[in-house]
Formats: structure tokens, sequence, C-alpha cells
């Protein structure tokens, strides 16, 4: 399923190794062992993915916490949300 | 052989790998009456059979070991990592190669890392500066005329009861077997950069993190092996802090960081 259906529920590929430091992820890469920092904004799509909430949910979620427009938020989520799958590190 | 207290029993079935061992490591052999924390069974190969010819092993995963194949030597280890059968020709590298892989796997599951940097010993402890390849890490240890030199390329680093404490390791050829197996307090970790003048900085926290972690061995991608590499880093950075060094390539390197701490 793409990361634009409609109702998907993303999860975190789980032999992706990651963890927060100071506010930010920093993960490697499960497919090139390549290690990624993720910003703020990242790090809390990265955290509210739970295989529960569709990215539009997640997306609603964050608009509230950064006090930012839904429709961009919404937009950006979507975007981030293609890369993490192209790097294989969301499930859906 | 002992490295960073980490002591692997070491098996050849060949008169002459053994001999070889004998005289190439020698300031790291070590006689231990206890059990070893690992166990490498070298075996003869003439054959040329190595076709591999990256610098970095590769490993996979295939039931219950991990199949590593290298330039110069094939070996499988146990899913636990402590126990490496490979198949070597005789030649040091070859065996160094077999080593180099069984000690990075077993300092991350015993409290430590193996890392690509430069370790000079600069009382009251070790400075040790990371980097990736050409990041000058060679420089910086043939700079440090007169002071104990850990490694030029690798240094171990692992966690004891008072601390972390930097190791030397002799992997590197020829001038690092023959280095002393000494060891010392770790004092400071620099992501090393080279630059028109000389200047340390914090690096934030992620990012040093992933530096560190972008300069440690991890021969096999096993994710439970990530996860603890990560779990290392994150301690280092929190317990000893990462800077960065820019520097030029010039004799000032060690007297401008002793003259910092004045």
């Amino acid at each position: 399923m793409s990361a634009t259906a409609e109702g998907a529920r993303p999860r975190r590929d789980p032999s992706a190794a990651w963890r927060v430091v100071d506010g930010e992820v920093v993960m490697v890469l499960p497919s090139t062992g390549k290690v990624h920092t993720l910003n703020a904004v990242g790090t809390r799509f990265w955290e509210l993915v739970d295989g529960e909430r569709t990215v539009a949910e997640i997306a609603g979620q964050m608009a509230d916490e950064f006090d930012a427009p839904a429709d961009r938020i919404a937009a950006d989520c979507q975007v981030f949300a293609a890369e993490l799958s192209e790097r294989g590190l969301l499930v859906w | 052989m002992c490295l960073a207290g980490l002591v692997v029993a070491i098996r050849a079935d060949d008169p002459a790998i053994r001999t070889l061992m004998l005289r190439a490591f020698t300031p790291f052999s070590a006689t231990s009456s206890g059990d070893p924390d690992a166990r490498l069974d070298l075996r003869f190969e003439p054959a040329a059979i190595w076709i591999d010819g990256s610098p970095e092993p590769r490993a996979d995963v295939a039931g219950d070991v991990i199949r590593v194949e290298h330039r110069d030597f094939v070996g499988v280890i146990g899913a636990e990592g402590t126990q490496l059968v490979a198949v070597v020709p005789r030649d040091v590298l070859s065996i160094e190669n077999a080593l180099r892989v069984l000690y990075a796997l077993l300092l991350i599951r015993h409290d430590g890392l193996l890392l690509h940097a430069a370790g000079v010993v600069r009382e009251p402890g070790a400075t040790v500066l990371f980097g990736r390849s050409g990041s000058g890490k060679t420089t910086a240890a043939r700079l440090a005329r007169g002071r104990p030199v850990l490694g030029d390329d690798l240094v171990a680093l692992r966690r004891g009861p008072s601390g972390w404490c930097a190791h030397a390791t002799p992997f590197g050829g020829l001038a690092a077997r023959r280095r002393r197996a000494r060891s010392a307090p770790l004092r400071e970790l620099f992501r090393l950069r080279q630059g028109p003048a000389f200047e340390a900085r914090p690096l934030a926290a992620a990012r040093g993190v992933a530096e560190l972690l972008q300069s440690a061995v991890l021969p096999a991608a096993l994710p439970a092996d990530r996860v603890l590499a990560l779990e290392r880093c994150g301690a280092l950075l929190a317990e000893v802090g990462v800077q960065e060094l820019v520097f030029p390539l010039d004799n000032g390197l060690w007297r401008w960081l002793d003259e910092r701490d004045r």
C-alpha cells in the first residue's frame, strides 16, 4: 500500500535501529546501514507512527502540537512518509 | 590474545599460521587459565578463494550463524558472536582481519565499541580522534611525537567500573602490531575535520551520536548489534561528550590541544 493511500496505518520497520537523543532521532537504515538524524518535526512524526494512526491522523495531531496550518502539515507528512517508505523504514 | 580486557583463545591447525600468530601479535598475547570470551579457529586454505575486493567485510545471517566474507578470508561466526571459524591463507593481514571482525563483535556485546579513530595518550587520559577515511586520523597520530599512540586507525573503547577506557589495537599493519597493548582512561572524543585553523566546538547531541555511529566498526549488519551500537554511542556522548575538532595539516595539533587545556 502506498504512503498516500487513505486509511493506511504505517508502522516502523522493526529492524530499524533508532533512539531519541536530546529530542532528535538518530537511526540506522536497515537496508544500507547508513546513519540519519531527524529534526524535531521528523522525530515527532516518527514517534507518532504506531500502526494505529493514519498519516492524516498523525498530521492532524502534529498541526495541533506545532500550531501550524493543517493543509501544509498534511502535505509535508505525506511527502515524509513516502520518503521513509522508500528507505524501508515504514511498513504498511 | 587479549584486547581491551577481552580474551580470545586462538587455535590454528597449520604450524606456519601458529608461528605467524605468535610473532605478529606478541604485544597482545595473553595466557589465561579462565574461560576465554571468544574462540578463533584458524584453518589454512592455500587456494585463492578470496574474491571480494571491498575493504569492509560482508556479513550475512544464515540461520544460527553469521557468514563473513572478506577480501582475504571467509568465516562463520556463531550467532552469539563468541566463536569464529575462519579460513585464511598464511598471511598476517588476513589473520588480522579475522581478529578485527571478531573483536568488533565482541566489543559491541561487552560494553564496548571498535572505532575508526586515532588514539593518543595525553595525560591524564586518552584523546580519541575519530572520523572516516581521509579525515586525518593517521596524520594526527603521526604528529603525536613522543606521546604513546593507541592506534592510528582503530581504537577500542570499553566501559569499565571507573568509566570509559581507550585501548590500543594491533589492527592496521606492522606498526600497529608492534604497538604496546596499553590503555588509558578516555578523556575526550573529537570528530576530526580538516580546516584552515584550529577550532574545537561541541557537536549537537544527535549529530554527535550519528557521527560516532558512522565511525563504529559493525561488521555484521545485525539489527541487534545496531541497537547496541546506538546505546554505546549514546552513553559515550552522555558520559564523555563529543566535540568537533577542525585542524590544519601542520605540526601544531597536540601543542594547540595542550594550550587549550591550560
